[in-house]
This record gives structure tokens, C-alpha cells and sequence, in this order.
């Protein structure tokens, strides 16, 4: 564990601007808490590869959340937050929605990877519709 | 490929796409008679893409008038009165009008109409609670109003056969619309949760048993510059940040509704008046899921 690395905001800048609805989720301890903004001078430095967890501090209480981040090559390649397992209702609920907000991304599986009965999506289809599209396709492709 | 015992699968086409009924003996002529007398009724009472359907009297009737929906029409338009509630008017049978003009009309012309309120911001898109009038199942209009029940319509007719199944001693039966699927009986199926924009892959898959799933996207039809078909009853433009969703609740016309709906407010919101259970995808492949879904989602 490297806990200093995580006093750093740079590194969980790029994962995180675009996703906290929380403020000062990390307290830098050289500083006033800012929250998470872009910083004008951007660490250059290389971090080893691993997996770091640190513990983002924040509130008068204080309220804390646990963030896991695996870093390779330099980059956050997955990050897990964890809320504080007791807290006063109102900052828990504030976590829990902070931790729903930390995407899931969805990737697929080819479906003969996978055992399935029936599918569910739209492509279903509409056969006037793709008539309408192979007819403007045709006719696209004599112009 | 069915892994139940759900072996004798009766494939048809209607409403524009196609069916699968599957049970454990085959349907005889006499119950495959009544499904399609029935299914015959709802196209044409609700289809906008027949001229000889009530809806389509109601399109073209230039003064309006008062108009009787069997009673079917009940359970479909309350869902869509609390849809429109929910969603603050974003779910609205009268978004038919915007959908013609953007190209969806009952001849596909996929051409637009600068008339659309995609391309004029200040034009006034109608309103479901407001430029109609609804008792029960007698509409009054004053002009001439396109009705679109894409949002629920699938679905209910999903339940609408599975109610002709029962009804003939049929209590084992999976119904599968095209992607709006209900299951009854002693069987379970495993549904996968097709991938919004490469139907070779999917995305998850969950366990279907005694209950309708329904699924929405974007990605499969659409023409032209950001259009396709699932548009924001308020302003009439086609939805961006969503791009599918599923949902699983006790009927298919209640799973139809929320799936549509999920484009427009988030889970927690319907979740005020429904028991159900959601997927969400996002144009950038992020996934939003209530806790109390059942399934499995392949995350990164």
C-alpha cells in the first residue's frame, strides 16, 4: 500500500473530474480542500505499476470512503470506492450515491461464449423499417 | 435453443416484426385462430401504419371527433397517463405527429419535415393531458392527432396472448415478441441482454421465470443524422444519452412502459409507482442497474 501516492490528487484526477457529485472526497494535507478540480501543474513524474488503495477523508465529521485503484503502465486501469460502513444517514447516503456514480461500463461477450435462451434487445426489428432502409440503400447505390 | 421443455416453438410475423410462442405441445389450429383474430383486432384499433385502423381515423379526421377504444385501450392508456406524470411529459402517444415528421410515418419514408420540432425550438409539441380529451376509452379531439402506443404497445399485446394461452389451459409458455419476452409456468429461460450496438454480443443475461422482460435501444432504428425512433415527448427529439434499456417487472405492458420510460428519468423515480427491476446502457457503454436486479452484466 502507498498511501502517499494518493495524498497526490493528479492521479485520480483523469478517472474522476467527470464523475463525483461528492466535493473534497481527498484532503490534500498540504492544502485547504479544493475538491477534485483540474491542478494547473500536472505531476509528471512515472508510478510504479500496482494496486493502491487510499482513504479519501472529507467533511466535519469527518466522513471517509475508500477508493482502490489498480495503476498500470501508468494508467488507472480499475477503480473500486467503498463508503464508510457507519455513518450518519444523510453523508451515507451521499456515498452510496457516489459509489453508484463510479461507472460500470459494459462490455460484450460474443453470444456463443455465453449460455443463453432468448435474446432481448431491439433488433428484433421492425420489417417495414428495414425494407424502407435496404430500398433507400438501393436507391443510393444507383445515384 | 431452448433448455426447458418448452419444445414446439410457433414462429409468425405481426405488428411488423416477428413472434415466437413457445409450448410444451404444439398450439392447435383452433387456439392459433383466436391468436390471430385477437392480434388482428389490436393492429387494428392501435397501428398508425394501416389506413383502415382507428388510430388512423383519429390521424386524419379534420375536425376531430369522439372516437370509442375497445376496452383493452383501459390498462394501456392509465400506464400512459402515469408515464406521462412520471416522466414529466417526455412519455406521450401524441409524440406521433413529431415521429411522421422526423421520417417514421406509416409508409417509412424516413425523410424529415423541417415542420418537426427537432428543427424548430420554439414550436409547440402536443400534449397528451392537454390537446386531447380522454374518458375511459372515449377520446375527443379537435383536429386531426397521431396516437403512437410504440412505448407499451408491444408489450401489452405480449400479455394479451399469454392471457389467450391461460385461457385455453396453456399455463407453461414463453411469448417472445422480438426482444419483449414473457415466461408462465414451470420453466425459466435465460435471457441475454443483446449488446445496443452489435446484436452478435450481449451485454448480460438474466434468468427470466414468471415474469416479462422488455427491451428498448436506439441504435437499431435510426436514419439520418441522430435520428431514430425513440424521441422525448416535450421537445420531440430523439434521445441521446441512453442508448438501451431493459426491464423486468410482473406484465409485459408494465416492462414495455418503464423500458421506454428509463430514456427519460432514472430508475429511482418510477420506482415511486412500479415494482420492477432495470438495466440502463449509456452512449458511452457506462450501465446503471437497480439493486434488485437478478442478472449479470459484463463489466469492464
Amino acid at each position: 500500500m502507498n498511501k502517499e501516492m494518493f495524498n497526490r490528487r493528479q492521479l485520480l484526477v483523469p478517472m474522476m473530474a467527470g464523475l463525483l457529485i461528492l466535493s473534497g472526497c481527498s484532503k490534500d494535507d498540504n492544502g485547504p480542500d479544493e475538491g477534485l478540480l483540474p491542478v494547473p501543474n500536472p505531476d509528471t513524474r512515472t508510478f510504479r505499476d500496482g494496486e493502491y488503495s487510499a482513504r479519501g477523508v472529507y467533511g466535519g465529521a469527518p466522513s471517509y470512503i475508500t477508493v482502490d485503484v489498480e495503476l498500470r503502465d501508468g494508467i488507472i486501469m480499475d477503480v473500486e470506492v467503498t463508503p464508510m460502513p457507519e455513518n450518519n444517514a444523510t453523508s451515507r447516503d451521499f456515498q452510496e450515491r457516489f459509489a453508484a456514480a463510479v461507472p460500470a461500463v459494459v462490455e460484450g461477450k460474443h453470444i456463443s461464449e455465453v449460455r443463453v435462451g432468448k435474446l432481448a434487445g431491439s433488433s428484433g426489428t421492425n420489417v417495414g423499417f428495414n425494407n424502407a432502409i435496404d430500398q433507400i440503400k438501393d436507391q443510393a447505390a444507383e445515384d | 435453443m431452448p433448455e426447458n421443455n418448452l419444445k414446439n416453438e410457433y414462429k409468425f410475423e405481426a405488428i411488423g416484426t416477428g413472434w415466437s410462442i413457445d409450448t410444451k405441445d404444439p398450439l392447435t389450429d383452433v387456439v392459433k385462430s383466436r391468436l390471430h383474430k385477437r392480434i388482428e383486432l389490436f393492429d387494428k384499433t392501435y397501428s398508425r401504419f394501416r389506413r383502415d385502423s382507428l388510430v388512423a381515423s383519429i390521424a386524419s379526421s379534420t375536425y376531430g371527433g369522439q372516437f370509442t377504444f375497445p376496452d383493452d385501450s383501459l390498462p394501456l392508456f392509465d400506464l400512459y397517463d402515469m408515464l406521462h406524470k412520471l416522466t414529466d411529459g417526455r412519455v406521450d402517444p401524441l409524440i406521433g405527429a413529431e415521429l411522421k415528421l422526423l421520417g417514421y410515418d406509416s409508409q417509412y419514408s424516413l425523410q424529415t419535415d423541417p415542420s418537426a420540432a427537432y428543427f424548430n425550438p420554439d414550436k409547440q409539441v402536443l400534449d397528451w393531458t392537454s390537446d386531447i380529451n380522454r374518458q375511459e376509452s372515449i377520446i375527443t379531439t379537435d383536429r386531426p392527432l397521431t396516437i403512437d402506443v410504440g412505448a407499451a404497445g408491444k408489450g401489452y399485446l405480449v400479455d394479451i396472448i399469454s392471457e389467450i394461452l391461460i385461457d385455453e389451459s396453456i399455463t407453461d409458455y414463453i411469448v417472445d415478441g422480438s426482444g419483449d419476452i414473457r415466461n408462465a409456468g414451470d420453466s425459466d429461460i435465460i435471457i441475454g441482454l443483446e449488446h445496443p450496438t452489435n446484436r452478435e454480443m450481449v451485454i448480460g443475461t438474466v434468468l427470466l421465470k414468471n415474469q416479462a422482460i422488455c427491451a428498448s435501444a436506439t441504435n437499431r432504428r435510426k436514419w439520418g443524422n441522430g435520428l431514430h425512433h425513440v424521441l422525448d415527448g416535450r421537445t420531440g427529439h430523439p434521445v441521446q444519452d441512453v442508448i438501451a434499456t431493459w426491464a423486468i417487472a410482473e406484465t409485459a405492458l408494465l416492462a414495455d412502459g418503464l423500458a421506454t420510460a428509463l430514456f427519460f428519468v432514472s430508475a429511482e423515480k418510477l420506482k415511486e409507482q412500479f415494482h420492477f427491476s432495470s438495466v440502463m446502457v449509456f452512449s458511452d457503454m457506462r450501465v446503471e442497474v437497480t439493486d434488485n436486479f437478478d442478472g449479470t452484466l459484463f463489466t469492464k
